[in-house]
């Protein structure tokens, strides 16, 4: 096998900041976005069981047009 | 109960093969990676911040002129 060649430390110190500093970044995105996914959740359960609702009421037969 | 061993007699047999197949590309693995993917050294910091400085001097008094490219690739890429 080809023995393998020392890196630099200014390259391995350049990739790792990156990686930590992009782990970071991800973290903080997420912590941002997620009161608002949590808020779109809701309202999309609150708007499906509001059709389900809706769907058994017609399945009973209870229609406005009595 | 029979039924039962023999049940996780195939996957065994696969994740033993699995292994089998594993073990000498994950000792290639880790033999270079032990040389390429480990992090700098507190002590590495000072010898990166003096190549920092050369690569900033070379770029002030356009010593980068004089280098090949297949130098330049390589102290782009590794050392």
């Amino acid at each position: 096998m080809v023995s393998p060649v020392q890196v630099s430390p200014l390259i391995k110190l350049g990739s790792y900041s990156t990686l930590l500093l992009s782990m970071a970044y991800g973290a903080r995105c997420y912590n941002y976005s997620k009161p608002w996914a949590e808020e779109e959740r809701r309202i999309i359960a609150e708007e499906k069981k509001k059709r389900d609702e809706q769907k058994s009421a017609e399945a009973r037969g209870d229609s406005i047009l009595k | 109960m029979a039924q039962f061993v023999n049940s996780w007699r195939r996957p065994l047999v696969l994740v033993k093969a699995a292994v089998t197949y594993s073990k000498p590309r994950l000792a290639t693995f880790w033999y270079y990676a032990k040389v390429k993917l480990v992090p700098p050294t507190p002590a590495e910091i000072p010898i990166a911040i003096q190549s920092l400085k050369n690569i900033i001097n070379s770029a002030k008094t356009g010593n980068f002129k004089q280098l090949t490219v297949k130098e330049a690739l390589l102290n782009g890429s590794t050392s």
